[in-house]
């Protein structure tokens, strides 16, 4: 095995986990792998781009991310224009409700499935965002760089996706809590 | 220094993720103290971080990832270094086809720099933006033949200058689209075009000056501009100033054809 091989290997191979766990979340079913291997294809062919010693793991999520978003360009989306007054107003209600979370009402198996429902349903730079600073813990300065947005638009999104999950997740715990109540 | 006339929701955030200063979050303390309807906010946005911090753990790799990713890297090493020009005689499709290929994946990558990448002399980047147009790998966020539609998207990007959309319908080269790049890390303004011979033109404008570029032997003068050009990975580049502004134009073909496309494109400024 060459140095340089090592070297890659030493970096990227720990990032893998992380990477198809975001992955998983940005794309739907069994693409998440295609991507993932593609990211350690062009980030091994791009290796000499690498500083040693700077954040290997954003270097691979902004691979990865450039990959994710040439697909969405690709394939046409749009993004979901949401009315802000409105999600404020929705996040304001969810506030103003008094009902327990989820986790009191559900397994933490549950708990994954209804945390993924609410991420699908983020616009996916919001989504994007969330899973980059709040999962893998990324400033916010280098999920801009990840994303290639400025700082302001990483906190703006991270703001409404955390506002917009809440609101979900506390119309999950509604519901199941009405089921658990027989309908009262 | 925090404005505390109105509450401070903004910050809330920032103070959730340990961003502000010792001053300010003193100050958001004391707010929060008699504020309920804030302290309710940062318990909610606190609470939901926690139910995904809970709830996303990592992923679990298929049993044979780490082998298929090994097997990838194989198969990279085996491809060696840089691809060689052609030899005399061959044909330089294929060779330019990889050299595209892995272009498009640097460029990609170069497009998105961050502190962990070495910084890639800006005529290199150009190249490899323009190799990366040839495979389809160059993201185009309007795709269009009309100038003036294209010119109108990048007015509302507000870049920070005036976009001009070079119309080459004259020299048989139709515009394919284009949108916001970046160039040197600043923003740019992207347009991409394709002759009917297969001749592929982007030009880029972004902020700078040329006094950055790198140094090239071959300066022309035209018009009382100067044009700076590079040859990179098969490409021509000719960059000039307008204003505050680097226009560059890059094209494969010959040079002469590009420089000249360059002159009938640019602006005393």
């Amino acid at each position: 095995m060459t140095d340089r091989r090592s070297a890659f290997e030493q970096v990227a191979m720990p990032v893998a986990p992380a990477l198809l766990r975001t992955a998983r979340r940005l794309v739907p079913g069994d693409d998440a792998d295609d991507l993932v291997q593609e990211t350690f294809l062009r980030a091994y062919r791009t290796f000499d781009s690498f500083r040693p010693g700077t954040n290997g793991k954003a270097w691979l999520f902004t691979i990865l991310y450039s990959i994710v978003a040439n697909r969405w360009r690709q394939e046409s989306r749009r993004p979901v224009l949401q009315s802000l007054d409105a999600g404020d107003q929705r996040f304001a209600d969810a506030l103003s409700a008094d009902l327990p979370g989820p986790d009191v009402l559900y397994g933490q198996a549950e708990l994954r499935a209804v945390i993924d429902r609410a991420l699908e349903g983020l616009p996916e730079e919001f989504r994007a965002t969330l899973l980059l600073v709040d999962i893998e813990g990324l400033t916010y300065e280098e999920a801009a760089a990840v994303t290639a947005s400025p700082v302001g638009t990483v906190r703006s999104r991270l703001s409404r996706a955390r506002r917009q999950m809440f609101v979900t997740l506390q119309s999950n715990g509604a519901g199941a809590r009405t089921q658990t109540d027989g309908g009262r | 220094m925090i404005d505390f006339d109105r509450h401070p929701t903004d910050l809330l955030n920032a103070a959730l993720d340990g961003r502000l200063d010792a001053e300010d979050r003193a100050a958001l303390n004391d707010h929060l103290a008699g504020c309920e309807p804030c302290r309710r906010e940062l318990a909610a946005l606190e609470w939901t971080r926690a139910q995904l911090t809970t709830a996303v753990d990592v992923a679990d790799l298929p049993p044979d990832f780490t082998d298929r990713v090994k097997s990838t890297l194989d198969q990279v090493d085996a491809e060696g270094p840089a691809l060689a020009p052609p030899a005399p005689g061959a044909t330089g499709r294929r060779w330019w086809w990889a050299a595209a290929v892995a272009a498009a994946a640097a460029i990609l990558v170069v497009a998105w720099a961050g502190p962990w990448f070495r910084p890639v002399p800006v005529p290199a980047a150009v190249a490899a933006d323009l190799q990366a147009f040839g495979v389809s790998a160059l993201p185009l966020e309007l795709a269009t033949s009309s100038p003036a539609e294209l010119e109108a998207h990048l007015q509302a990007a507000n870049l920070g200058f005036p976009v001009r959309v070079f119309d080459f319908g004259m020299m048989n080269l139709a515009l394919t689209g284009g949108g916001v790049h970046r160039v040197d890390d600043e923003r740019s303004a992207l347009m991409a075009y394709r002759g009917a011979d297969g001749t592929l033109v982007i030009c880029q404008m972004y902020r700078g000056t040329t006094a950055d570029l790198p140094e090239t032997a071959d300066v022309r003068r035209h018009n009382e501009m100067d044009f700076f050009v590079y040859q990179e990975g098969g490409a021509s580049l000719i960059f000039w100033q307008e204003g505050d502004v680097v226009c560059v134009l890059a094209a494969t073909g010959d040079v002469e054809a590009a420089v000249q496309l360059a002159y009938a494109k640019a602006i005393k400024v």
